[in-house]
């Protein structure tokens, strides 16, 4: 039997996986010892390889037919039928009138080589990613804050070892359930606090003396860590030689947070002040500067996925900042990645505002770097496009696009307001999908381009912590699929553009070096000879042999003058928010056995055993108000639209908050009740929090 | 031409007024505003509410500074500090300081606040030597008054009171707090609530004498001794602090010929009915729905002044602004009050449903109306109170039984995992990283899985974040009893290895894994 060491190909925590395949064929799979998951897997990992089986799997190019219908085509009519929506939709409209629409699950190779097809041979401005939905507010906060966005400027097996973590909105007992084990440390110690509306697995942590769970209200995290500022400021805990030395900003956030004293935090939030006070105590004896251990500040989508985000963050930023985390050895801020390439995805020029190397598109000299590197002029690299629901919104405007490739996404399932972004999707001269199975936008394409999955392909991925990881082949992709690389590359032939892009993932990523170095996420050193003889590669790696920087900030921070920038944040309403035709508040998120959109997940039987569909978790208070009982069907609408799922009854959930998993299509749809109002400065949806009204469809 | 606007006064409420014009006038550039700020205090402003905080050995008195007003694109501002306006001369619209200098102005908007009410002034030689708290001098002379353990009076158990007793308390301070009335907190609580929160005082070791009416200080030289009663009742004392209750300051007003009942009387807008350039927003106003002494109705008040100044619709004015009723919580160290409503007695049209527990320290009383919370009050119940809040702030759904309402929650839904084997359902997961049962733990041990790699191998459980591993050992020791292997004792089945995870997966490597 042959085996090759890879990683699950999930969520961000890319736990180290071996895959064997067998005489017959069978790939078996099972964990190895690797840093983030110490030989864990969850249930979604052990049963990855199943995907690769998958019933559905699309092995020919698809192309909508005169009566409507998907049928088989060849990969020279899928072609034609893209070029010649691609020219004549630009030629009636300029370059902006196609559009792309990338994926956090791509490969750092077909992450970087997306954002060059897009500037390069479509020409297009009008390029983003669904990483907007998950890293963009933390992202935004970050960048402002140390000048540098990587998901943890630290390695996660650190947290061992601390006295204090403050997870805000993260699930990582669902999410990433093998990080779990990180944490044990700090749960003995009985330092964990979770910040959560739901008494998640996550959350019951902190129980038997694991430490705290706060419970606030939906929509009200950042008056909880203005409130834990307020306190260890007001107390005098905070790091004073650290704030004078590395920070710039405090007077003013010391002044302005003066006003969140924690008897205004409870009525704003509804977490007694207790026990708000109780976590202040933790935090600040776990800090440094009290002799403690080492604390971390840590947020998930919980607390980001708001039209105010980046305040959010920016607020859990200057709590750490205030305590001297940040750029501390055992100490930190660290946001959990969620998407397997999330961190990748958001560096390499997939972004509306970005080029690789995590670059502005605005920055001159940023852009004759990589138009160098392209072979390119200056000029004729696209300014900054739009926002995600900004660029699905388009479509259909007078200036909007007309054609639309999407690459490892599913914005039917995963978009906020998601059935308005099915009308939109209608709406184009052409829809181009590429992926492995049928997803739902698949479905609403003119053109499905079939391509290789995770166990199918090389490249790299970059894990939540930074780290540069091989994603290895073990088996050959079905006949008739074609890579996305081998795609961009014919495309951009039949395009008539005269630049070359790379098809196979070294070369790609040696051009992605070249492109990223002297920017952010330098990828100067890394190379797949290295990474193969098993180097831990945390980036920024900006020479050749450079070892990598597993621990970012020690010596400063990435911004001018070295110090980290505290900026005053503030709560702001929600903006959806309650009223008597709508009196409850919906949150989402994701369960154990599925995986975002579920495209993926819910084509493996195990994992749907696991958790077939969608359900509404409720307080029984709540469901007797309402006259419902365990196993009923709710239905739970929005002024943007309904969904319906299962009664789950559970007191562990505010009485006045429902819960569902957005990993479902259709019917059980989350994402159509979803409020898509952004935030201002990250463009990051308000997925977490909407008003809804809750009734009972059908009884069990 | 820029409009000119002088605010009188620098604390909490002027604060909020300038940070709401900063906020609105960020972007402009058609309307400049040009304000005087006029600060008696020679302090930067600071968060009063928090006095109490530093009593209480809370928080440094050096941090409860208020953020500075800054200029923005449409707005410049000038603080004056340590100065004392003098006089409003509504003639020639200019505001007279007590170092000579005159302030001319559009609008003058009052925002004195209030001073603290002291007894005895008329009655007694040594009533200056009774100390309040309402700035940060006060605060500073009570703390160095009360430096060593000693015995301190609170003259007024109010909401104010009960927390400089409190703090004290908290300090090592032997505290008797004086109530005229009946019961603390008679503003609002009912008598009923009041005797538990009676109760948690002196567990906090604060003393409280009812039906208190001060008649004087004994005294030995200059040192207070002793107060003395009404009733002839004597306490001894070292230290007096009276929480009496604020009188909004009008002299300005007043003297510029202003309507002043309480406060400096305002219409809706704000505005003093003799002189629509005269404003009067915090505590110093008296808006038809009377004088509060709270802050929330103030910052609402700041706003929509705010808004008027600033140019802004008054229709644009958020309904949630416009002023919500009041949630009142003492801020004292081991008693926990929460009061939510309009006075101490329940609406009388309400559904009133009460919980009084008084050897628990204990007493929730809610009211609700319709769909609605419209009253309550918590002793004792930190969660219950933080729940009943978010519900009437939000007016979330009730349940059909407001009794409901008068404990946090039921039992959580999960089953411990530490739970005993013998009584664990079957169906009950074990491991949800891989979603395993009690079950499939039994049928594996029965199928000749005896140990816990092996048991892993069949079922995966504890190979995600391997926290059931515990609980996965104790099945295994249970079934061992029941399911003995023949002849061969069986080994404890290892809780804490190292690395417990790897341990097994090492072992899984290059098995074929299949179910």
């Amino acid at each position: 039997m042959t085996t090759v060491d890879t990683h699950c190909p999930y969520c961000a925590l890319q736990c180290g996986i071996r895959l064997g395949q067998k005489g017959s064929g069978r790939i078996t799979l099972a964990p190895r010892d690797f840093p983030t998951n110490r030989g864990g897997l969850c249930q979604k990992g052990w049963t990855a390889a199943e995907l690769l089986t998958a019933a559905d799997r699309i092995t020919t190019p698809l192309v909508r037919d005169a009566t409507g219908e998907l049928v088989e085509a060849s990969w020279d009519d899928a072609y034609a039928r893209i070029v010649a929506a691609v020219r004549s939709a630009q030629g009636a409209a300029g370059p902006d009138a196609v559009a792309v629409f990338g994926g956090g699950g791509l490969t750092n190779e077909k992450a970087y080589t997306l954002g060059k097809f897009a500037r390069v041979a479509l020409g297009t401005s009008r390029i983003d990613y669904n990483g907007r939905f998950c890293m963009s507010s933390a992202a935004a906060a970050v960048n402002r804050a140390f000048g540098l966005d990587r998901g943890l400027p630290f390695p996660l097996t650190d947290l061992a070892g601390a006295d204090a973590v403050l997870l805000v909105g993260s699930n990582l007992s669902e999410t990433m359930p093998p990080a779990v084990q990180h944490l044990s440390g700090v749960r003995s110690r009985g330092g964990l606090i979770v910040v959560d509306p739901r008494r998640t697995a996550t959350a019951a942590l902190t129980e038997s003396d694991g430490g705290i769970h706060l419970q606030p209200v939906p929509g009200t995290d950042i008056a909880v860590l203005l409130g834990l500022l307020h306190l260890v400021t007001l107390a005098g805990d905070t790091d004073d030689a650290y704030l004078t030395r590395r920070v710039s900003g405090w007077d003013a956030v010391r002044a302005a947070v003066t006003m969140w004293w924690p008897e205004r935090v409870e009525r704003a939030t509804g977490v007694p002040v207790g026990e708000l006070r109780a976590a202040a105590t933790l935090l600040a004896g776990a800090s440094p500067s009290a002799g403690g251990a080492g604390a971390y500040v840590l947020t998930g989508r919980g607390a980001e996925q708001h039209a105010h985000g980046t305040d959010t963050v920016t607020a859990a930023i200057n709590l750490a900042l205030a305590l001297g985390l940040p750029g501390r050895v055992g100490s930190g801020y660290g946001c959990i990645t969620g998407q397997g390439n999330g961190q990748g995805g958001r560096e390499h020029g997939q972004k509306a505002d970005q080029l690789p190397g995590y670059r502005s598109i605005t920055d001159p000299a940023a852009r004759a770097h990589v138009a160098e590197v392209w072979g390119v002029s200056e000029s004729s690299i696209p300014g900054p496009g739009l926002p995600a629901v900004q660029l699905l919104d388009a479509i259909g405007q007078p200036d909007g696009p007309r054609v639309l490739f999407v690459h490892g996404a599913n914005p039917v399932v995963s978009a906020p307001d998601s059935d308005k972004v099915a009308r939109k999707l209608a709406q184009l001269e052409l829809l181009v999908v590429a992926d492995f199975v049928p997803s739902e936008t698949a479905r609403l394409a003119d053109v499905v381009l079939p391509v290789p999955q995770w166990a199918e392909e090389e490249g790299t991925m970059t894990s939540l912590e930074g780290r540069v990881l091989r994603r290895r082949r073990v088996i050959q992709p079905p006949e008739g699929v074609r890579d996305e690389l081998r795609i961009w590359h014919e495309l951009a032939q039949l395009l008539h553009i005269p630049v070359q892009f790379a098809a196979t993932p070294v070369e790609v990523l040696e051009e992605l070096a070249r492109a990223s170095t002297g920017g952010i996420a330098d990828y100067t050193g890394v190379d797949v000879a290295r990474l193969d003889a098993g180097e831990g590669l945390h980036w920024p790696c900006p020479q050749v042999g450079h070892p990598g920087t597993p621990r970012l900030f020690l010596d400063r921070f990435d911004t001018a003058d070295g110090r980290a920038r505290m900026v005053c944040v503030d709560t702001s309403p929600v903006d959806d928010d309650v009223r008597p035709d709508a009196p409850i508040y919906l949150i989402t998120g994701r369960i154990l056995q599925h995986y975002q959109s579920g495209a993926q997940t819910r084509r493996v039987p195990e994992l749907l055993r696991g958790e077939a569909g969608p359900f509404v978790q409720l307080h029984p208070v709540l469901a007797a108000r309402l006259g419902i009982e365990e196993g009923d069907c709710v239905r739970v609408t929005s002024t943007r639209g309904s969904a319906s799922g299962m009664a789950r009854l559970s007191a562990d959930i505010r009485r006045d908050t429902v819960f569902m998993p957005f990993h479902f299509p259709g019917q059980g749809a989350a994402n159509a009740v979803t409020n898509p109002a952004t935030d201002p400065v990250s463009g990051m949806p308000e997925f977490k929090v909407c008003a809804v009204r809750v009734s009972r469809e059908w009884v069990s | 031409m820029s409009s000119r606007i002088v605010v009188v006064g620098h604390g909490m409420v002027a604060v909020r007024l300038l940070d709401e014009l900063g906020r609105l006038t960020a972007d402009r550039s058609t309307r400049l505003l040009d304000v005087t700020v006029i600060g008696e205090e020679p302090h930067r402003p600071y968060n009063r509410l928090l006095l109490s905080e530093v009593i209480a050995d809370r928080a440094d008195l050096g941090r409860l500074t208020l953020p500075t007003a800054t200029d923005s694109s449409g707005m410049t501002v000038r603080v004056l500090r340590g100065v004392t306006a003098t006089d409003v001369d509504r003639d020639r619209c200019v505001v007279r300081c007590d170092d000579g200098s005159e302030h001319p102005y559009d609008t003058v908007v009052l925002a004195t606040g209030a001073a603290a009410r002291r007894p005895l002034t008329d009655s007694d030689e040594r009533a200056g030597q009774v100390r309040v708290l309402r700035t940060i001098d006060d605060c500073r002379e009570l703390l160095a008054a009360c430096s060593y353990p000693r015995r301190v009076t609170v003259v007024g158990g109010g909401l104010l009171g009960l927390e400089i007793a409190c703090g004290l308390a908290s300090r090592g301070a032997d505290v008797h707090v004086l109530h005229r009335g009946g019961h603390v907190l008679d503003r609002q609580l009912p008598a009923s609530a009041a005797d538990i929160a009676r109760a948690a005082l002196a567990a906090a070791g604060v003393q409280v004498v009812t039906d208190a009416e001060l008649h004087r200080l004994q005294h030995d030289g200059d040192r207070i001794t002793a107060v003395r009663l009404r009733d002839g009742r004597e306490i001894p004392t070292d230290v007096v602090v009276a929480s009496v209750g604020v009188a909004p300051r009008t002299e300005l007003a007043r003297a510029a010929g202003l309507p002043v009942r309480a406060g400096v009387v305002v219409t809706d807008e704000l505005r003093s009915p003799g002189d629509p350039q005269v404003a009067a927003i915090g505590d110093c106003a008296e808006p038809q729905s009377g004088c509060s002494g709270l802050l929330a109705p103030g910052w609402a008040q700041a706003d929509l002044l705010a808004r008027q100044l600033a140019g802004c619709a008054v229709s644009d004015v958020p309904a949630s602004s416009a002023g919500t009723g009041q949630v009142v919580k003492l801020k004292a160290v081991g008693v926990d009050v929460v009061a939510i409503g309009d006075g101490p007695e329940p609406p009388a049209e309400a559904r009133t449903v009460t919980l009084s527990d008084p050897a628990h320290r204990r007493h929730v009383q809610v009211s609700v109306l319709g769909d609605r919370v419209v009253a309550a009050c918590c002793v004792g119940a930190k969660r219950v109170a933080a729940d009943l809040t978010a519900a009437y702030e939000r007016r979330t759904p009730l349940p059909d039984d407001p009794a409901v309402l008068l404990l946090d929650g039921l039992p959580n839904s999960v089953v411990p995992l530490t739970g005993d084997p013998t009584t664990m359902p079957a169906a009950t997961t074990v491991c949800r990283c891989n979603g395993v049962t009690k079950k499939d733990i039994v049928d594996a041990h029965v199928a000749g899985a005896r140990d816990l790699v092996a048991v892993s191998a069949r079922t995966r459980a504890t190979t995600g974040c391997g926290g059931c591993r515990e609980v996965v050992c104790g099945l295994l020791e249970w079934m061992d009893d029941v399911n003995p292997t023949k002849d061969v004792p069986q080994p404890k089945h290892s809780r804490n290895d190292p690395g417990n995870i790897h341990s097994v997966a090492s072992s899984l490597i290059d098995k074929e894994i299949s179910r």
